[in-house]
């Protein structure tokens, strides 16, 4: 038996896509649509630099969130900035068990530098961050915004790689449970934004190959910011035909069609080439610019998005 | 800002901004423009674009730069004086880390020995934490091999770009001395009760975290990387060094949205924080220098281009409104970008077609050169 599900009904939801996607905008859409729907929701996003303002916990009016432990937003609403340091202080408690030991050895100098510089380390201390949230049981869901990398697997490729080097130990147990968090269909998935324009959505099913070889489930693909076509097929022949060989900068509103013609085009390869184990969500270009209205009527968009559950 | 004098007069141009903005575009832009002026032009970009790529008949992941054929330019129409060359590289982290342990290691010997490391082999796939050391070790090699008059350096997208910017002073903090011998095999032949103190801290949180195992084969890979370290720190001083010197330009690239200018601002921030000057910005994709002198509703026509028409009016005004919003957002950048002894602003136009081919990049370079 299946049953519909929302978009965002698993433990952890990795959002992902490239840069300018709006993919911020969708993870916090996401958690919105989870807390209307009376669970308890953790929004989450990883960075390394918690001076500045978050603009995905701006959205719910916490833009300075800091420390380890999540802050309650609203009752059942709670965000964190998930930190290396934040991971590395919470490993090293957990090994050293003593507190003040633990403060002299993140006090050392050459310990920090070593942490944030070695590479893969300041990723481990991420991981540990969110395993650390993920025991706690706290929460229903946690809705995770990855951060945009040139890269497009980052941080989901890591488990598998520290774990080759660190089988065992303290790290290496808590690595191993994230990654099965992440790669149990019934826990974990991902959902992937991309926009209605021929190099990124390209670009989005060549990541969600890649997901798939990690064995994370990648749950949904949303086209995010489609334009509304108000044009028939002729109409749109006849105008094509019309700016055929003119510079469209001449023309004011030409530029906006050739931007439609080309997120028709997107779409068409989207609807043909998301694999059939993903859920297809287009989401219609909003017409407001406030950042926080976008995300509310993505949000209402997305409460009523149903997808089929797994068959058991 | 003025783009042609940079393209014609440094050395290195760093392009950074957040993601989707596009720097990919715009640096092979700026490169191709350095080479219409006659220069020998390298961009080096992290974040590749693959149909980019293909038109300009690179490998997505070659060992080394690739000078785009002239005869491609010429189909292209594109004209390229006597002296003037295009290459480029995409970036790959694991080529340059290789090529590293290779020119740094002591022996043949001392090479394999790092490379068959359980901890080499894993860096090697950890390509997040690689991506920055890796851009300005290109970066700095390139410059001293004296092959190429103007390297412009694409950026990785967003937080990994402030890595790049912050990788050398981090590589010569972690190759500080006193923080590796901390690790190092033997510290008991260290002077100093302080440095043994901190390393016997430093083992124990080691061992207790990450495993035995583990905490030995990081000191055996820490101790057969220790010569190769102290070479890559003068690196990293000399990376710092360029990058603050008058050959060296920032740049920072926006493109007309409330996300990307926010990151924008940033990084003209952090840029000025890590002791370096940004040139200015460029707004990229605008519609801020746009002359549209036609409206829908002055076309008389008939059939299905009369409705097409008239309902391209809503995407007149759309349009219209965007002329003004970006104008505001640029003359708000160039002052913005005069601050600091930057030099304002320029804007590129969001062009009809996606710019993935050489005749589309030499539009934009037509934007770029005067």
């Amino acid at each position: 038996m299946s049953a519909d599900e929302a978009l965002w009904a698993k433990e952890l939801v990795l959002v992902t896509g490239k840069g300018g996607v709006g993919k911020t905008t969708v993870a916090a859409a996401l958690a919105r649509s989870a807390h209307t729907a009376g669970k308890r929701v953790l929004i989450a996003e990883v960075t390394s630099d918690t001076s500045t303002k978050s603009q995905l916990l701006g959205l719910f009016g916490h833009p300075d969130v800091k420390g380890e432990d999540p802050v309650e937003f609203e009752k059942r609403l709670y965000g964190v900035r998930i930190t290396p340091s934040a991971g590395h202080r919470l490993f090293l408690t957990a090994a050293l068990k003593v507190g003040m030991v633990v403060n002299a050895a993140m006090r050392s100098a050459a310990l920090n530098r070593f942490l944030m510089a070695a590479p893969a380390f300041p990723e481990i201390g991420t991981l540990y961050h969110l395993v650390t949230l993920l025991r706690s049981k706290r929460f229903d869901h946690i809705i995770l915004d990855l951060p945009a990398t040139g890269h497009a697997l980052g941080l989901a490729s890591l488990p598998k790689t520290v774990l080759s080097v660190v089988p065992s130990g303290l790290i290496g147990q808590a690595i191993q449970e994230g990654l099965d968090a992440m790669t149990d269909d019934a826990r974990g998935c991902a959902v992937l934004v991309t926009l209605p324009e021929g190099m990124p959505v390209t670009e989005s099913l060549e990541l969600a190959r890649g997901l798939e070889k990690l064995d994370i489930r990648v749950r949904a693909m949303i086209l995010n910011a489609m334009p509304d076509n108000p044009f028939t097929d002729g109409e749109r022949d006849a105008l094509r035909d019309h700016l055929k060989g003119r510079e469209a900068s001449l023309l004011l509103g030409a530029r906006e069609f050739r931007r439609l013609e080309r997120a028709l085009g997107a779409q068409a390869q989207f609807e043909a080439e998301v694999p059939a184990t993903a859920a297809k969500v287009t989401i219609p270009k909003s017409d407001k610019t406030a950042h926080g209205d976008v995300m509310r009527e993505v949000a209402t968009f997305l409460d009523e998005v149903k997808i089929q559950g797994a068959t058991p | 800002m003025n783009l042609d004098e940079l393209v014609r007069n440094k050395r290195i141009i760093v392009c950074c901004g957040a993601g989707g903005v596009g720097k990919t575009t715009t640096s092979a832009a700026l490169a191709l423009s350095a080479a219409k002026a006659g220069r020998r032009a390298l961009v080096l970009t992290i974040d590749p674009a693959r149909r980019l790529a293909q038109a300009l008949g690179i490998p997505p992941t070659g060992k080394e730069p690739v000078r785009i054929d002239p005869s491609l330019l010429a189909n292209a129409s594109i004209d390229v004086p006597e002296g003037g060359e295009l290459h480029a590289w995409m970036l790959d982290p694991q080529v340059v880390l290789e090529s590293v342990v290779d020119r740094f290691a002591p022996s043949k010997e001392d090479a394999a020995k790092i490379r068959s490391t359980r901890l080499y082999q894993a860096l090697m796939n950890v390509i997040t934490g690689l991506q920055e050391y890796t851009a300005a070790e290109a970066l700095y090699n390139f410059n001293e091999s004296g092959t190429y008059d103007l390297i412009i350096l694409d950026t990785p997208p967003s937080r990994n770009a402030l890595d790049f910017l912050d990788a050398p002073r981090r590589l010569a903090r972690f190759l500080d001395e006193r923080t590796l011998s901390i690790f190092a095999p033997d510290p008991e032949k260290r002077a100093g009760a302080m440095i043994r103190a901190a390393s016997k801290v430093v083992n124990t949180a080691i061992s207790k975290t990450f495993g035995e195992s583990f905490a030995e084969e990081l000191q055996n890979f820490l101790g057969a990387f220790g010569k190769l370290f102290q070479k890559m720190r003068i690196h990293a001083s000399g990376v710092r060094k360029l990058l603050r010197s008058d050959q060296a330009a920032f740049i920072v690239i926006a493109s007309p949205d409330e996300a990307a200018l926010t990151e924008a601002k940033y990084f003209k921030g952090r840029i000025k924080d890590l002791g370096l000057v940004s040139e200015g910005f460029i707004l990229n994709r605008s519609y801020a220098s746009d002359q549209a002198t036609e409206s829908p509703q002055d076309i008389t026509a008939s059939g299905d281009l009369a409705d097409a028409l008239a309902k391209l009016t809503p995407f007149a005004k759309l349009e219209e409104q965007r002329i003004v919003s970006d104008r505001a957002l640029f003359a708000d950048l160039e002052k913005e970008g005069m601050q600091d002894g930057g030099r304002g602003a320029t804007a590129l136009p969001l062009l009809d077609e996606v710019v993935e081919d050489l005749p589309a990049l030499d539009i934009l370079s037509g934007h770029i050169l005067r």
